[in-house]
């Protein structure tokens, strides 16, 4: 489920993907990516400066696959594939209770939540996974206070996950500082022990820090911050926040959009966002999960858990990162979490049974496992078609789709033509959507590093989009001026050429999966 | 002696706090006003009734005063005040009282159904079924979700035990006596109560849903998978999935906490203040618990449903029957706490300083903003309709 056609479904590379593979690429060819900053600790990119472990986990992959979409989609799937065994022993080390670790592997291995992150390069859910490892091995440190072993690996893991994705940048600090409240005491007779783990965090965690807050790193911090919010801004304060009185209305935004998460649209029926909106999608659980929810909170709460304290810390301090964020809930930013809700159905599950079992009546009995079971499997169904039908139909153009075939249109033609203007708008309902192709041209012509990291690049302004290198310029076109241009490719959606197609002649056209024209491929119909 | 004199002292000091904290949201938000909704007989006939406003504010204050008697069969000496108190700073029902919400009566006359339900348990049998018969009576005469729910929650109580069918036998007859006009009306006028019920129960009025179905399975077939997408992705499994869905989110923490589902579709203060989730986390847990306590959550259950079966997601200006039962699990949370208090006393800290805050930010953003919000969404017509 996480290997199979997964460079076909998602239909494309996303913008974040193809960014990721060429600086890989970039890296792997020169040592330097496309900027020519020597092996980067954050990843320029279009100006949203990445984490630097995926690109770098894409590397070997890429070697030895070529630059190709399953090299880059190959990690992910690897560590989508490898977490279930790894969350099995963490089970095993918590609970010494093979039933409870291989209901919760099994119940990872068929989620909705981590098959859809383990399809494609989304970095939380490597992050994620280096964060359940963090977490466990200070858990052993708590067992085992004088093994040294254990602190190190712990902040290791803690910090790696933090240069692998955004959101743990805020995660991970909040959950230490937690920790350090809540179990500071844990570490009586003990405190050097503690305060090493702490100094090694930091300075593990200082390079990042300083990319984040002195450099333009922290440009997405600001843009991103839920102070920034529209819906706050237009709808709350009613105008823009800029002084400290707002904070308290703010806080209570904040609170709302906190406790969000427990919205049951979202974790139960719409949360994954893979369909169209009002239409019945994909929650980060399935209904069915619904009852075994509830009774493992109840079992959670009764059952004697070893460093409880600390999955209430994880779970509590795990949804702050995407709450404080202006977007709308984001399912791959709480993967970190999910380890716990997982447990916590697994938990539900048994009592769910054991419920079942108690029924007297045996005709009751067989006629509520069937019932529930029957609805399992209309679930299952569902989310199978989800997945596999309205998916790609849905949502294709958010992955640029369209993009790849374009590119290797241009790249197979481009010698007969002067200039190849892309028009970077596009969208089904309207221009509105806005994209990179010129990644996507750099990753599917494997565009040499090296010449691309020195040669001439003209930027535009945030008024005027406006981008060209070598005989490829990415700009908005408009056509009754651009087509005089001789010898001139134009790829650019339909809005971007006459409605009519007067004086367009079209060489190809590319569709998304849902039939839609993504792009035209085109040049006038009367040269000059 | 001494001690009843306080108590009513107190409860004359929250009803006053409430009528002061009305006032100030309707002083705030004039001329924003709810669209009068008519009694369910006078729908049937044809007529138009609306109840005054002034009406409306006195059945606010009865509730409060409903809530503190039945807290008093429940909790001793001045725990009982707590769900009157939280009812009288609760945005919810002071925002609805002010715009001239039906639901605010409506919400008086459950309330009398459960009190006089309380006094028949207490064998109190003549006052409990006057009251009985007489609230249900006119329960049914108003609400067209009533003449379900009314006999839905009497049936429920005997079937699970908690007050005997004999008890009961005479408010029942009484009752099916006196509604039977109004079921002779309702033959009458069919074509008045199939309109009427047609208006009342909007959950599948989107045609969204039928479309979905449609069109999921048309992708399916594209795919050679239409026979699966028959089965489970029908418009009937698509109506479960969503009448589960609109269920769970009516006792979602959001709705009734924050202002995600915003009272009168556009106001940012939360329904019940955010502080009060800690002693209803507290409560809900233990309650969830003790068989009978689930039992009586249950059968209360149904009092969503006539927001369950509106339009929107949730229907705050529906939800409020529901009101009643969110307070008291608060309540028993924060006794409980009370109880505990050395052990808990950094949550009752916690929860009463949050309170007080979120009160100072919400009198200060009604004042403030509310009106504004409410130009900003809809403009300056200021009638604020059912979806």
């Amino acid at each position: 489920m996480r290997f199979y056609k997964n460079t076909s479904n998602p239909p494309s590379l996303n913008g974040d993907e193809i960014s990721f593979g060429y600086s890989a690429y970039s890296v792997l060819k020169t040592g330097r990516d496309e900027f020519g900053v020597f092996l980067p600790l954050v990843f320029k990119s279009v100006g949203d400066y990445k984490n630097p472990v995926p690109a770098y986990l894409m590397i070997l992959p890429i070697k030895f696959l070529g630059l190709t979409d399953f090299a880059v989609r190959l990690p992910n799937a690897i560590f989508g594939t490898i977490a279930i065994p790894i969350f099995f022993f963490f089970l095993m080390y918590i609970l010494k209770n093979k039933k409870i670790a291989l209901l919760g592997s099994f119940l990872m291995a068929i989620s909705a939540w981590w098959i859809f992150y383990s399809r494609y390069a989304y970095e939380s859910l490597i992050a994620s996974i280096f964060a359940l490892i963090g977490i466990w091995f200070y858990m052993k440190l708590l067992d085992d206070i004088k093994e040294k072993k254990y602190l190190f690996l712990s902040v290791f893991f803690l910090i790696l996950t933090m240069y692998t994705a955004f959101a743990q940048r805020l995660f991970i600090p909040v959950f230490v500082a937690g920790i350090t409240v809540f179990n500071f005491r844990k570490f009586k007779g003990n405190y050097k022990t503690f305060i090493v783990f702490l100094i090694t965090c930091v300075l593990l965690a200082l390079p990042l820090a300083y990319v984040t807050l002195f450099k333009e790193a922290g440009t997405r911090l600001t843009m991103v911050l839920i102070s920034n919010d529209i819906e706050f801004s237009r709808y709350v304060l009613l105008k823009n926040f800029g002084s400290v009185k707002d904070l308290a209305l703010l806080a209570l935004f904040w609170a709302k959009r906190y406790l969000n998460y427990l919205d049951p649209n979202f974790l139960f029926f719409n949360g994954m966002h893979m369909t169209t909106l009002d239409s019945f999608g994909l929650g980060l659980m399935y209904p069915f999960e619904i009852p075994w929810l509830i009774l493992g909170i109840f079992s959670f709460i009764k059952k004697k858990i070893p460093h409880k304290d600390v999955f209430v810390i994880w779970l509590l301090t795990g949804i702050i990162p995407d709450s404080l964020t202006n977007n709308q809930q984001q399912a791959g930013r709480l993967l970190h979490i999910s380890f716990i809700v997982i447990l916590v159905v697994a938990l539900g599950l048994i009592e769910f049974v054991k419920w079942i079992l108690k029924i007297k009546d045996n005709l009751t009995k067989i006629l509520v496992a069937g019932a529930y079971i029957v609805f399992i499997i209309l679930i299952l169904i569902h989310a199978f078609l989800t997945f596999s039908v309205h998916f790609p139909r849905a949502k294709g153009e958010s992955y640029d789709e369209g993009l790849k075939q374009v590119s290797l249109y241009v790249t197979q033609h481009q010698s007969q033509y002067k200039e190849i203007m892309f028009d970077t708008r596009h969208g089904v309902d309207g221009p509105s959507m806005i994209s990179n192709p010129y990644l996507y041209l750099l990753f599917y012509s494997k565009y040499d590093p090296k010449t691309y990291q020195t040669e001439t690049r003209i930027y535009g302004s945030a008024a005027n989009p406006y981008y060209h290198f070598d005989k490829y310029t990415f700009t908005y076109i408009n056509w009754p001026v651009d087509s005089l241009k001789p010898d001139t490719l134009f790829v650019a959606s339909p809005w971007s050429f006459p409605s009519d197609l007067h004086g367009v002649k079209i060489l190809d056209t590319i569709y998304l999966t849902n039939g839609h024209i993504a792009y035209y491929i085109a040049v006038p119909a009367k040269k000059p | 002696m001494k001690k009843i004199t306080n108590t009513h002292l107190l409860i004359t000091v929250l009803l006053v706090i409430n009528l002061l904290f009305v006032i100030f949201i309707q002083k705030s938000l004039y001329p924003i006003h709810l669209v009068p909704q008519n009694f369910f007989i006078s729908d049937l006939v044809g007529k138009i009734i609306y109840l005054p406003s002034v009406l409306i504010y006195l059945f606010e204050l009865g509730n409060l005063i409903l809530l503190w008697l039945i807290a008093k069969k429940f909790y001793n000496g001045y725990f009982a005040l707590i769900p009157p108190a939280i009812y009288a700073i609760s945005p919810w029902n002071s925002y609805l009282t002010a715009t001239g919400s039906f639901y605010i009566f409506l919400l008086f006359i459950i309330l009398i159904v459960t009190y006089s339900l309380l006094l028949i348990k207490e064998n109190k049998n003549l006052p409990g079924v006057i009251l009985l018969t007489v609230s249900s009576v006119i329960a049914v005469y108003s609400s067209f979700f009533f003449l379900v729910l009314i006999p839905m929650i009497i049936g429920l109580i005997i079937i699970l035990k908690f007050i005997p069918l004999k008890n009961l036998k005479v408010p029942i007859i009484l009752t099916v006596l006196l509604i039977t006009p109004l079921l002779f009306t309702i033959y009458k006028n069919h074509l008045s109560f199939k309109n009427i019920a047609q208006n009342q129960i909007r959950i599948f009025a989107d045609p969204g849903l039928i479309n979905t179905a449609n069109s999921f399975q048309g992708e399916a077939r594209e795919e050679n998978f239409g026979t699966l997408a028959r089965i489970s992705e029908n418009k009937y499994f698509f109506m479960g999935e969503y009448l589960l869905l609109k269920l769970s989110q009516q006792v979602a923490p959001t709705t009734s906490f924050t202002s995600q589902e915003m009272l009168l579709n556009f106001s940012f203060s939360s329904p019940i203040f955010l502080g009060f989730l800690i002693p209803f986390f507290y409560g809900i847990y233990i309650l969830l618990k003790s068989d009978s306590a689930r039992k009586i959550i249950f059968i209360s259950g149904l009092l969503m449903f006539p927001s369950v079966l509106a339009k929107q997601p949730v229907d705050l200006n529906r939800l409020v029957i529901f009101m009643p039962i969110i307070v008291f699990i608060i309540s028993y949370g924060i006794v409980k706490l009370i109880e505990q208090k050395n052990k808990k006393m950094v949550y009752i800290v916690i929860f009463s300083v949050l309170v007080f805050l979120q009160v100072l930010i919400t009198v200060s953003d009604i004042k403030l903003r509310e009106k504004d919000r409410f130009i900003q969404y809809f403009g300056q017509n200021y009638e604020v309709k059912e979806q």
